[in-house]
């Protein structure tokens, strides 16, 4: 009797691995790893929504930003990519990059009204996962992101006519145990490297006077250090990403950096199906 | 596994300076803090003169000094222009500072002189300009600063009547202490002008003055040292040497209190 229960959760065991494991190799997570779609495969959210072109190189952009005209007078264009390597096996790397533009109009409705500078986001990682043997993945990447504001010459004397900008330096370690089919934990953790001081060159012109600054700011208080514990589901259709924790908050999509611990939220769903083969 | 150990087959050479070329990038950023004049020494020589004088020393000292009048309202004049260009500038860089922010770099001011009429007329080309760089570190602006001004035309008072300023050539002001970004500027201020200082026509040649509570003071070399000079009321002109303030009024011998 022993024998036979023993024998049975192995088997139960061998099987639920043996899910876990073809899940993972049909519908990896792509947030935070070097997994790109399926070719064909397009996957779409309302926070992201992006398409396998081919089975390693997908491309995809935030909605979210899309749809902003009726708050930010403007919407806000944004792209984003990655590709990984062709080969199989349990080691995967990737690159990616992504670029938002950020009109002006959306500028002056989220700071100063009166500022007329438009910004240019673009975003760099690289990716490497390692897929062991029993259901876990470890994914470990690098981070950068930078933030160009650019003035218009055309402006009112007194709005910024300069630029402004940053660039932020990250790495993170994503840790995905799937316990079945559907569910896994995840674990996520980033390290902020460096965070410039934000450039800002500006120019104004009231009266007899015409001030032109070349300066930089920096937090004193920067924090480095998030630590996000979730849950991954992956239906057949359906997936969802979300977790819960506690440090530096990263701007979605800008890759910029907070300067204080928060708590952070991380979420990401979407719907698959299949455009192509 | 084979294309693993393939991944990791990088030169260490290669490695190392992408490495160091990484750092490079990602500790810069920050804005350039531009040079400032230094002016310790002239303001040593303000806080404590060195000469040792006595009455008919102080006396002689004061007949070769120039007309303090004048200079008084040269100095004035400038300090005007200051006051509210020098606050315009930190409180316009104001609203990118918070306690936790620290804030570095430069301010240009390009100020369009007025002239000496009581309409301003702001065109360079008949008044002249004043340029100046103050230098932001670690969110204040720094005490000392230089520029240029070019045939600056200004207002100035004397005697109840209004004369023309005109400032030209190099500048180097202190303004008493380091202005955190957002503050007003306490008035003070000491000026060092290599150039030409011209009131009512009168020209002075690399001069200095230091006005503090709406006081002038002038530095006058003597062979034994430095002595300051400063304007009184009821006709009182005060000499301060190495031992002390001689008081001197028109027509009667310096006395020292």
């Amino acid at each position: 009797m022993r024998n036979a229960v023993s024998l049975a959760a192995c088997a139960l065991l061998l099987a639920w691995g043996a899910t876990a494991r073809a899940q993972q190799l049909e519908n990896p997570r792509t947030d935070y790893t070097a997994y790109t779609r399926q070719k064909g495969k397009l996957t779409v959210g309302l926070l992201k929504t992006d398409l396998g072109i081919i089975d390693e190189i997908t491309i995809g952009t935030y909605p979210l930003p899309w749809f902003a005209f009726p708050v930010l007078k403007s919407t806000i264009p944004n792209v984003y990519a990655k590709a990984r390597t062709p080969w199989k096996g349990p080691f995967t790397a990737a690159v990616g990059g992504s670029f938002m533009f950020i009109d002006g109009k959306a500028i002056a409705q989220l700071a100063n009204k009166s500022a007329s500078a438009s910004a240019v986001s673009t975003t760099a990682e690289f990716d490497a996962s390692y897929r062991f043997d029993f259901p876990l993945t470890l994914s470990l990447g690098f981070d950068y992101a930078h933030l160009r504001a650019v003035g218009s010459k055309n402006d009112e004397a007194t709005s910024i006519e300069g630029a402004s900008s940053g660039h932020t330096y990250s790495v993170r370690a994503l840790g995905e145990w799937r316990l079945s089919r559907v569910f896994a934990l995840s674990l996520l953790f980033r390290y902020l490297i460096y965070q410039s001081p934000i450039e800002i060159d500006s120019s104004s012109t009231d009266g007899a006077l015409t001030v032109t600054s070349n300066l930089s700011a920096e937090s004193t208080i920067q924090k480095h250090f998030t630590l996000v514990p979730g849950v991954s589901f992956e239906w057949e259709r359906w997936e969802l990403n979300a977790g819960v924790g506690y440090g530096v908050f990263y701007l979605p999509a800008l890759g910029l950096a907070s300067a204080k611990s928060w708590p952070v939220a991380d979420l990401a769903f979407g719907y698959r199906f299949d455009v192509y083969h | 596994m084979q294309l693993e150990l393939r991944f990791w087959r990088v030169k260490p050479s290669l490695l190392i300076g992408c490495l160091a070329a990484l750092s490079a990038v990602a500790c810069g950023g920050a804005a350039d803090i531009p040079d400032t004049p230094d002016l310790r020494g002239l303001i040593r020589d303000y806080e404590a003169p060195t000469a040792s004088l006595d009455a008919t020393s102080a006396a002689q000292t004061l007949h070769g000094a120039p007309a303090l009048d004048e200079l008084s309202t040269g100095f004035l004049a400038a300090q005007n222009v200051l006051d509210s260009d020098v606050n315009q500038a930190s409180k316009t860089s104001s609203g990118s500072t918070g306690s936790r922010i620290r804030l570095q770099g430069s301010i240009g001011l390009q100020i369009r002189c007025p002239g000496e009429a009581s309409q301003p007329n702001l065109d360079e080309s008949v008044n002249g300009s004043i340029s100046i760089t103050l230098a932001i570190a670690d969110t204040k602006i720094r005490r000392s600063f230089g520029g240029d001004a070019k045939h600056c035309a200004l207002q100035g008072t004397r005697a109840g009547r209004t004369v023309r300023v005109e400032l030209d050539g190099q500048v180097a002001f202190d303004l008493g202490n380091d202005i955190g970004i957002g503050q007003r500027w306490s008035g003070k201020l000491l000026a060092s002008l290599p150039g030409t200082l011209t009131v009512d026509g009168h020209e002075f040649r690399s001069i200095s003055g230091l006005l503090s509570d709406g006081v002038f003071q002038y530095l006058v070399n003597v062979d034994s040292g430095t002595v300051v000079l400063q304007l009184g009321g009821d006709d009182v002109i005060t000499v301060r040497d190495g031992n002390g303030t001689w008081f001197c009024r028109e027509g009667e011998p310096c006395a020292m209190q």
